[in-house]
């Protein structure tokens, strides 16, 4: 999976391409907390070069979520497609997410 | 090797570290086995392995994880069998997870992805199955 992570005046934007497997996942979490530090609240997800998902990243960017909520934010996920799209229809995840 | 004369395969691994480089080589696999529907199969057998390999210790110890891929003429079978102690509760229980739980969405995707899935009484082994389609 190639990972970047940028930080913007609005919030985060992270752009996952590849295949996201559970190692990966761990990598997503420590990279975006981070990036958040005390007060970010607010984070864009680009997924359009995501081929592939598990359930574990799925887990990861719930947490991000909360903690954006819990902040008065949330995470928006845009360039959802193909198999991506489709697991996240099935585990409810468009209701979840800001889908752009 | 072409696809109708494939007909089983097993790979063994403890580790995470040990499954990750086997990764490619089984999309590949599969998606020549399941024409069109290889990804779909990937997708519900790495669910399948990663709770094989989060949950599937003894007495703390993580035992090797098997792996088999059979193919028959109507179908492709997928056998992951850790040697843990199974599922704590009925595996439909995890079916009706909230959208907002961080974990649980692993059996859902498997049912989704895969033509049938069944687990041996103890919890312990699941096997994928989707059918072939005709060429």
């Amino acid at each position: 999976m190639k990972l970047a992570v940028h930080k913007e005046n609005s919030g985060i934007l992270i752009s996952v391409s590849g295949h996201m497997y559970v190692e990966d996942a761990s990598q997503l979490r420590e990279k975006a907390l981070e990036a958040l530090g005390n007060d970010g609240r607010n984070v864009v997800v680009d997924m359009s070069g995501l081929e592939y998902i598990d359930s574990s990243g799925m887990g990861v960017l719930i947490s991000i979520h909360k903690r954006c909520v819990q902040r008065g934010g949330g995470v928006t996920i845009r360039g959802l497609h193909g198999t991506v799209q489709e697991l996240f229809e099935l585990t409810r995840l468009t209701k979840v997410f800001t889908i752009s | 090797m072409t696809r109708d004369e494939f007909r089983r395969r097993t790979y063994t691994f403890d580790t995470l570290e040990a499954f990750a480089p086997l990764r490619e080589e089984l999309l590949a696999l599969l998606n020549r086995l399941c024409s069109g529907e290889g990804m779909l199969l990937f997708v519900a057998v790495n669910e399948a392995v990663n709770n094989a390999l989060f949950h599937g210790r003894s007495d703390g110890v993580l035992h090797p994880v098997m792996l088999v891929v059979e193919c028959t003429d109507a179908d492709v079978l997928v056998v992951v069998r850790d040697q843990g102690p199974g599922f704590p509760q009925n595996p439909e229980e995890f079916l009706l997870h909230e959208a907002l739980e961080e974990s649980g969405r692993g059996l859902r995707i498997m049912a989704h992805c895969a033509d049938e899935v069944t687990f041996s009484a103890p919890g312990n082994e699941v096997t994928l199955r989707k059918h072939r389609s005709p060429r």
